[in-house]
């Protein structure tokens, strides 16, 4: 049940009509109908893994609520450990030693650890009762794939009645209608171009390969960010505010800002969970700590992708990245065109290593890429396709600059004219309907 | 909540009537990604068919191969080849299932080539079938939003369908239509048989087990089965003859296990090459000659 699927589309709106029509009468009906609705939108991948979400959530669940009674240190501690010993177990051993990965388990297990974390450092409450908890969980709209909101943030909008709000709800129809068209009409059609070159690279000139890591990014960006946008416009819908995962990371006028602007929730856990405490240790190491923190820190990243040594390069360089600005300092500035320039050029310079399925194939890109080569002609399938493409990634670009200020493309109530406004949506949806791709692939970071 | 309900509904109207307006323009939904059945589905819903005796299914060799008009003529039996491009056996089997069901015929004639034991099923027919026929014969509609196409592809695939011709039986013509030098050119098709077959080992394992199903629901059906080896280029033969011996050994096996008759006009002698329009498929003059000799052979099966 992709979300830009019929099936999908049937049950959010059988989902919304139950939600505020029939359970809205209370909290605790309406946080059952999330956990019911949830669990059967995961069942619906996949049944047996129902039981490793709804188990390793009762689990965490009570070893929270038992932290938070216990006065004692040491018991404190025996808890938040085995509690992390459950979640992290489950995680490692799907993720490294075996061949199915549950969906969303590495999304759903860095909520849970954040949440044992939290309670053991005092930072939030345990949930009020296991419904909450297990619907903080498996919140259906960023199960799969983030955003990885924290407790703090969610629990407590679970815990209390939850009103439509009309803005609210037009904002979220307008952040999906946005992510749709990242997703079907950009991600998917730079997905194809760029597999088919990924997949012949060794028989490609160079300036194909840079054709191909281009599309790549952006066929990374628009898809985990379509689906970011989508997740956020239903949790909208449903009276949530979930956190924003993305904040037009292609601005970013150097590494660092980057960073803080893409798939932010996860950075923002790192930074938070790993990073932060790493660089506390290592402190007396001055910059050198600082830096091999920083490593060590963008490696997990690279690793929370998948034990592949394409995704820990791919951490490690990106980690790399930011040793110039360590040393030299951050003040350092520049024209901001040429900074953001050279960030895009160094994020698809990792993005070959992300998008690679090995070391070889990606050392062998690296390898052709940067030949004579680079300015030679070569062909291109599906004309139309790719004309429509690149236009729809200029006007992706465009937009993002001209909405900068805002949390999405397509909040334009600035425009007070409806008609214009409606003009807006309907070509969006009418771009959408003529031109999505042939193929909708799975979203990438369904994957992780 | 009403506000933002009728303003929903306001947006989502004109895509709902946008896809009416391309139903009336002619520009049907992709229902499988294979153009030619797709198009066969929606010729037998605009011709209905009201009985079917003798059915035949199957990938292209089915679909061109059999001259309709020579079976009707001849068999005195309402007929209809139901036949498209591509289809694997595992195709074959999922779309006859559901056909069987429909027109509840005696007998099915299957002409069958190597090439449809090589690759993998076709999900896409799998869909289609899966899809109730309510839905299928009063919803067409739906396909435009199951499984979504984009107006940019069901436009092309409209104004490229002037190769879908078809006769009233459900014979395509366009094969024949074809200057023969187009197919002949193609290299890929000439490929070393002996490579292929082995390249495509996984495949046929597959096939064998979805012919088997077949088999076997066709016996407990009480449809009688009547599995053609269809006819090739001597170089198959020459260069891939063990493989081809294999295969056919296992096909004999199969269908003879569950009482379906077995036909092999793998001839080389009667099928010279300048019958062919490429390694497969016959031209007119082949595809009489083998559906003189199936005729000959039905007429036999059905005495009995």
């Amino acid at each position: 049940m992709l979300f830009t699927t019929l099936p999908f589309f049937l049950f959010f709106v059988a989902f919304f009509i139950l939600y505020w029509f029939v359970f809205a009468g209370t909290i605790k009906a309406q946080n059952g109908l999330i956990l019911a609705g949830s669990y059967f939108f995961y069942g619906w991948w996949d049944w047996r893994f129902l039981f490793l979400l709804a188990g390793t959530s009762l689990a965490v669940y009570f070893l929270g609520a038992w932290l938070c009674r216990t006065a004692r240190e040491g018991r404190k501690n025996l808890l938040l450990g085995v509690g992390l010993l459950i979640s992290l177990g489950g995680l490692l051993y799907f993720k490294y030693f075996h061949s199915l990965l549950p969906l969303g388990l590495s999304f759903y297990t860095f909520k849970m650890i954040s949440y044992l974390v939290d309670i053991r450092k005092g930072k939030t409450a345990p949930a009020g009762d296991v419904v909450v908890f297990c619907s903080y969980i498996a919140f259906f709209p960023c199960l799969l794939a983030g955003p990885i909101d924290r407790p703090a943030s969610l629990i407590p909008q679970l815990e209390r009645r939850r009103e439509f709000r009309y803005s609210a709800g037009s904002d979220g129809m307008r952040q999906i209608l946005w992510g749709i068209f990242k997703k079907v009409v950009i991600a998917d059609n730079c997905a194809s171009f760029s597999s088919d070159i990924f997949a012949h690279y060794a028989s490609l000139p160079a300036s194909a390969l840079v054709y191909g890591a281009f599309m790549a990014t952006i066929w990374v960006y628009a898809d985990f960010s379509g689906y970011s946008d989508m997740a956020i416009g239903m949790s909208r819908l449903l009276g949530f505010t979930v956190s924003p995962n993305f904040n037009y990371p292609f601005l970013a006028t150097n590494i660092a800002e980057f960073w803080r602007r893409w798939h932010i929730t996860l950075t923002s856990w790192m930074t938070d969970y790993v990073f932060t405490p790493l660089n506390i240790f290592l402190r007396d190491l001055g910059k050198g700590g600082l830096i091999l923190a920083v490593l060590i820190n963008f490696t997990l990243i690279g690793l929370w992708h998948g034990p592949c040594w394409t995704y820990v390069f791919f951490g490690l360089l990106n980690g790399c990245y930011f040793i110039p600005m360590l040393l030299r300092g951050f003040r350092r500035r520049r024209a901001a065109g040429i900074g953001r320039i050279a960030t895009f050029l160094l994020v698809m310079v990792s993005i070959i290593l992300f998008r690679s399925v090995s070391l070889d194939q990606a050392l062998g890109f690296y390898r052709r890429i940067f030949q004579t080569s680079l300015f030679s002609p070569f062909f291109i399938f599906e004309k139309v396709n790719t004309v429509v493409t690149l236009v729809c990634i200029l006007g992706m670009f465009v937009a993002e600059w001209a909405q900068r200020g805002k949390p999405h493309v397509l909040q334009i109530d600035g425009i007070r004219a409806f008609p214009v406004r409606a003009l807006i949506y309907f070509g969006l949806m009418g771009i959408i309907l003529t031109f999505a791709a042939t193929k909708n692939a799975d979203f990438i970071y369904f994957r992780f | 909540m009403t506000r933002f309900l009728l303003k929903t509904f306001f947006f989502l109207l004109p895509v709902i009537i946008g896809f009416g307006i391309l139903s009336r323009l002619g520009v049907p939904p992709m229902m499988t990604n294979s153009g030619f059945f797709d198009h066969k589905m929606q010729w037998l819903q605009r011709h209905p068919l009201k009985d079917v005796r003798l059915m035949a299914a199957g990938s292209s060799m089915t679909a061109y191969a059999l001259n309709s008009e020579m079976i009707v003529e001849q068999l005195h039996l309402p007929y209809y080849n139901f036949a498209s491009w591509s289809m694997q056996i595992g195709d074959t089997r999922v779309v006859v299932m559901d056909l069987v069901r429909t027109y509840h015929p005696d007998y099915l004639v299957i002409c069958s080539s190597p090439a449809e034991f090589t690759e993998a099923d076709n999900p896409t027919y799998r869909n289609y079938t899966a899809t109730s026929p309510f839905i299928r014969e009063h919803f067409p509609g739906y396909f435009y939003f199951s499984d979504y196409h984009s107006i940019h592809q069901l436009l092309l695939r409209k104004y490229n369908s002037s190769h879908l011709g078809i006769d009233e039986w459900g014979r395509g013509k366009a094969l024949f239509e074809m200057g023969k030098k187009t197919l002949h050119g193609d290299d890929s098709a000439r490929a070393d048989p002996n490579v292929y077959f082995s390249e495509h080992a996984s495949g046929f394992e597959h096939q064998y087990r979805e012919l088997d199903s077949l088999c076997a629901w066709l016996q407990q059906e009480r449809v009688k089965l009547v599995f053609a080896q269809a006819p090739m280029q001597a170089f198959v033969g020459r260069n891939g003859r063990q493989w081809l011996n294999a295969h056919f050994d296992s096909c004999r096996l199969i269908v003879g296990r569950y009482g379906g008759v077995y036909l092999n006009y793998y001839d080389t002698t009667l099928f010279k090459d300048s019958l062919f329009v490429d390694p497969g498929h016959l031209t007119a003059a082949g595809s009489d000659i083998i559906t003189k000799k199936l005729v000959a052979d039905l007429k036999i099966v059905i005495r009995q």
